[in-house]
């Protein structure tokens, strides 16, 4: 029993020890050890056992704190020996006795004070240094709060740096990810021993009915073990098991987070309710802690018994039904990599025993990548540039502030040569220092915290475009520790900028000071360096900012391939509320009927997808004449579908032949129209129209799509439909009354789109109250979403950029115009020999050109050397674009002679007589 | 607390309670920590239960100030702890502290503090 209780105790306590001061840990470590044990043998009972333990790490804690406080004590008392008593008025005055800790407190809290009321009597470098720091903290504390919670906080799944998610990579496909069917899930669960648990996901959209409300909801069909795999829980209720997954099992269905506030209020008496989806009575069994959505967003998890196409028998026994996703659980002491290596093997095996489910039965590459990486992919880079921008603002920042500390410094001379005479030692003069800039520093901080507070609710929608692990940015403790270490930091460097009176020449400082305050060379030359550093790193980000704003101007000029202005769009999806394929149509039909009437309405489509807010759906497709070359995959094409009015209402040109018309019917000959790049590339030479091509993708045969030949009747030209800055897919059009298909609505109007929109929601309603509608936005409103994440991103590095630019430009003002008031004395002998005075604002301007120059070159070199490192966020413009580099040099070119402009033109006004008197 | 040995006594005077306590223990005779510690707690002096660090602390405190002496362990026995025995100093500086207590003691019976105490037994 003793043996098991020390074993428990003793590495924390051993560990503990390392809190005491190494001298006493040395003595008394072992012994202090060996008394716990000895204490622990005679405890009775694992209660006493406890509290033992516990009062023994608070004693060993507490008086390791005391022994620490009374170790600095003694070496304060052995380093300054001597120090001003407390009749001492203000600092810097010698005693000759010891001083005790209490006189020291005392002494602080006079130097405090001393401090304050320095800094109250040069209000305006107390405030430059607090707002110049405030804005440089605030922003790094910003972004660093979107990276730590997106990338360093630990994800809150339970074990979550073991979940993995597995991607099928088919050779020569388009699709980089083509998912699993579920015989081949079997497989790998059976035979990976790199894996502990294997975990099924596929999401599909379902109408659920609440108390005959309709929800159009995001599903995830799970396998039981998924939340044992994924180590979440339930806030609420239970989660799914293994149980849950027979066919024999009723279906059930987990709420998440943010769908059971959304859809239920957060009411806990939802558990035990039961709603109606797919025909089925499905029970709700829990809610699911809050967790980011991957890999896409989801509202409810059901298991497999709940969704009808899962019951299939080809979902359950076909090897190519591959809709299917998989995450999996590493089992201890496996890698990634050791994972990827067994799967690869797996999946080679398999080819083996099963090639005809293979195209051309080459092997595909399992790919096995951490959750986290895969939450925060997109994010990563983006944010990691924001994170050195923000950097750069605070080097900028830091560098102006010691620029002014040291400007203040030199002033200061006298007064610090004073002390110095007067007994004050070097240490004593720089806790001084220290003591103000540790003020306010943490004046900045503070700052800092209220812009970063301020900013934080943008910076979340901002990180929400790029990773669903925004919710979980806050400003906590790791946040503020960052502010904390960054403001003392500054505190401590700018303490050491100033040059301290040099104790052995005190006599001819005394004498210096008492004649004229001047600035030593190094000092200046510190402070030329610091502009010099100011402006390259001002460049760099002037650079970044240049090269984002291309990229939005060039994504923004993009032609889209459709006429965005006045088309309003919203999914009503029909297909699947019981209706049948005929009724489906009669339905749309109704509703195009009474849409078309409403006043303002010029246009109407009821189309599969709505442009800059789809996925692609692209499938196997041959085309007549066309052989695919042996050992390459069949080409894909994108399936849509449209009402014949579709073009028109969304203004894209037909090229060639004719849009679908009303006698594109089921009964009639199967019709299809392809997109100009789908053309180029099969016909280059000929005439598409006429020529055939048919769906040969197995995946079909599972969502109702026939293999039939069927006969292009037009070319139209190209859409950007998924993102501006990608290149059109292959896209076939089928009419929308051929094979029916569940819809949005697309309408073009002749006043605002916007102000349409309850009118068609009225009409929809009207029809079937039931009827869920969806993301009503207008076609100008998507594309703006389409083009935000360069907006933001050109706006924030815009923003860090105008904000290094003005701090900068303070920085060459101030430096040139102390410059100038030093050298006032100098002016005016120059003038009184003959200068004249455009000759001196010529001096003062070289000076800031030189400057400049420097900077720029710098900055320059520095850009090219980073810039290339954002070009994956770029759009249609090199890194190193030789427009932006000039421009932006030019921009900064003109600041910086504005800023030098004011100081210079002040030296040349200098009056000859009062500049030879100048002090 | 850690200055050399001074030859008055009273210096080391008002003694904290567990001190005091460490040098009647050790005036039977030396003793490891953890026996220092467990006479004291059986003593019932009110102190509560003792815990290494604070002991050792106090310890070392009181060797440096010469009220005890410490003899560390031969090296192959390492694991037993120091012995720690009562100096001359520490002996005086207790019958010290014992006066001073005493006259309190008196000073609190002037006030009636004790026979109250005792008379509401």
């Amino acid at each position: 029993m003793s043996r098991h209780r020390n074993s428990l105790g003793d590495p924390l306590l051993r560990l503990a020890l390392y809190t005491l001061p190494a001298s006493f840990r040395r003595d008394y470590g072992a012994q202090i050890l060996s008394f716990h044990r000895q204490r622990l043998r005679d405890a009775d009972s694992p209660w006493s056992v406890f509290a033992i333990w516990l009062c023994a790490m608070i004693d060993l804690f507490w008086y390791a704190l005391m022994e620490r406080i009374s170790d600095i004590k003694s070496i304060t008392q052995r380093t300054t020996p001597t120090y001003y008593t407390s009749r001492a008025e203000s600092p810097g005055t010698p005693i000759t006795s010891q001083a005790s800790w209490k006189d020291r407190c005392m002494n602080f809290i006079r130097e405090f004070k001393y401090a304050v009321r320095g800094l109250i009597q040069t209000p305006g470098f107390a405030l430059a240094f607090v707002v110049t720091l405030g804005l440089g903290i605030g922003a790094n504390t910003a972004i660093f709060s979107v990276v730590s919670g997106v990338l360093l906080r630990p994800l809150p799944h339970d074990g979550g740096d073991r979940i993995v998610y597995l991607e099928q990579d088919m050779a020569e496909s388009a699709l980089p990810n083509v998912t699993f069917s579920v015989p081949e899930i079997r497989d790998y669960r059976a035979a990976a021993t790199t894996l502990s648990g294997v975990a099924e996901f596929s999401a599909l959209t379902f109408t659920m009915l609440t108390n005959d409300e309709p929800w159009r909801i995001r599903s995830a069909i799970v396998s039981g073990n998924y939340f044992d795999v994924m180590g979440l829980d339930p806030v609420l209720g239970r989660s799914m098991s293994e149980a849950d997954d027979p066919e024999t099992a009723s279906p059930v269905m987990m709420l998440t987070y943010d769908f059971w506030h959304r859809a239920f209020g957060g009411d806990s008496s939802v558990v035990g309710e039961t709603v109606r989806m797919n025909g089925r009575t499905i029970d709700i069994i829990g809610v699911l802690e809050p967790v980011p959505d991957y890999p896409e967003r989801i509202d409810v998890f059901v298991n497999t018994v709940s969704s009808p196409h899962h019951m299939s028998a080809s979902m359950g026994h076909d090897r190519q039904h591959r809709m299917t996703q998989v995450f999996a659980r590493l089992a201890p002491g496996q890698t990634p990599v050791s994972a990827d290596v067994e799967l690869d093997a797996i999946a080679h095996r398999l080819v083996g025993e099963y090639p005809e489910t293979f195209v051309d039965g080459a092997a595909p590459g399992v790919t096995v990548t951490p959750l986290k990486q895969a939450l925060t992919s997109n994010a990563r880079l983006t944010l990691l540039v924001l994170l050195v921008a923000a950097g750069f603002v605070l080097v900028i920042a830091c560098a102006n502030v010691a620029n002014l500390t040291l400007t203040r410094g030199i002033r200061r001379d006298r007064e610090l040569t004073v002390r110095a005479v007067l007994g004050a030692r070097r240490g004593n003069l720089r806790r001084l220092l220290l003591i103000e800039n540790v003020i306010l520093s943490l004046l900045g901080a503070a700052l800092g915290l209220v812009l970063a507070t301020a900013g934080i609710g943008l910076l979340i929608a901002y990180a929400a475009r790029f990773t669903p692990r925004a919710s979980e940015i806050v400003m906590d403790g790791w946040v503020l520790t960052f502010t904390v270490v960054i403001a003392v930091g500054a505190a401590l460097l700018f303490a050491f900028v100033p040059r301290l009176p040099d104790q052995q020449r005190l006599g001819t400082a005394t004498a210096r000071v008492s004649t004229r305050t001047t600035g030593s060379v190094a000092g200046r030359r510190t402070q030329r360096g610091l502009v010099i550093a100011q402006l390259a790193v001002s460049f760099v980000l002037l650079i970044g900012a240049g090269l984002f704003m291309k990229t939005l101007i060039n994504l923004q000029s993009i032609d889209p391939g459709f006429d965005t202005d006045n088309v309003l769009t919203m999914e009503v999806p029909a297909r699947g509320a019981g209706r049948t394929g005929a009724q489906v149509l009669a339905y749309y039909a109704t509703l195009e009927e009474r849409v078309v009437a409403l006043p303002g309405v010029t246009g109407f489509a009821v189309a599969s997808m709505i442009p800059l807010s789809s996925t692609p759906f692209l499938f196997e497709v041959g085309v007549e004449g066309h052989q695919v070359e042996p050992a390459r995959r069949q080409p894909q094409a994108n399936f849509r579908a449209a009402t014949p009015g579709y073009f028109r209402t969304i203004g894209t040109p037909i090229l060639r032949g004719r849009p679908f018309d009303g006698t594109d019917n089921a009964e009639s000959a199967k019709v299809v129209v392809i997109n100009q790049t789908m053309a180029d590339y099969y016909f280059p030479t000929q005439d598409p129209i006429g020529r055939r091509l048919r769906w040969t993708d197995p995946q079909f045969q599972f969502i109702g799509v026939g293999d039939e030949w069927r006969t292009i009747v037009g070319v139209v030209a190209d859409t950007r439909d998924f993102a501006l800055d990608e290149l059109p897919l292959h896209s076939v059009f089928q009419p929308f009354a051929q094979e029916s298909w569940s819809g949005a609505l697309l309408i073009r109007t002749s006043g605002s789109p916007t102000a349409l929109a309850p009118s068609v929601v009225r009409v929809v309603r009207d029809l079937n109250a039931n009827q869920p509608i969806e993301n009503i936005k207008t076609l100008g409103q998507l594309r703006a979403e389409a083009t935000a994440p360069k907006r933001l991103n050109a706006t924030l590095i815009g923003a860090f950029a105008v904000l290094a630019v003005i701090i900068a430009a303070v920085g060459v003002s101030s430096v040139l115009a102390f410059s100038v008031s030093r050298r006032t004395n100098e002016f005016g002998i120059r003038l009184s020999l003959g200068a004249d005075q455009r000759r001196l604002l010529g001096m003062i301007l070289k000076e800031g050109g030189v400057l400049l120059v420097v900077g720029l070159a710098i900055g320059g070199a520095l850009a090219l050397g980073v810039s290339r490192f954002v070009s994956g966020l770029l759009f249609e413009v090199q890194s190193t674009d030789p427009v932006t580099f000039i421009s932006v040099g030019a921009v900064l070119a003109a600041v910086a002679f504005v800023a030098s402009f004011a100081p210079a033109w002040h030296a040349s006004r200098v009056e000859p007589v009062k500049a030879l008197r100048a002090d | 607390m850690a200055k050399q040995s001074a030859p008055d006594p009273l210096a080391h005077l008002p003694l904290h309670p567990l001190e005091f306590q460490v040098l009647l223990v050790l005036m039977d005779g030396g003793l490891h920590g953890y026996g220092i510690a467990k006479t004291i707690e059986e003593k019932d002096t009110r102190l509560g239960r003792i815990y290494p660090t604070n002991l050792y602390r106090r310890l070392r405190d009181m060797a440096r100030s010469g009220l005890v002496s410490e003899t560390r362990p031969s090296a192959d026995r390492n694991n037993r702890g120091s012995t720690f025995e009562i100096t001359p100093l520490g002996h005086q500086v207790a019958v010290e502290e014992a006066h001073r207590l005493e006259g309190m003691v008196l000073d609190a019976r002037r006030h009636k503090l004790l026979v109250d105490r005792l008379g509401s037994r």
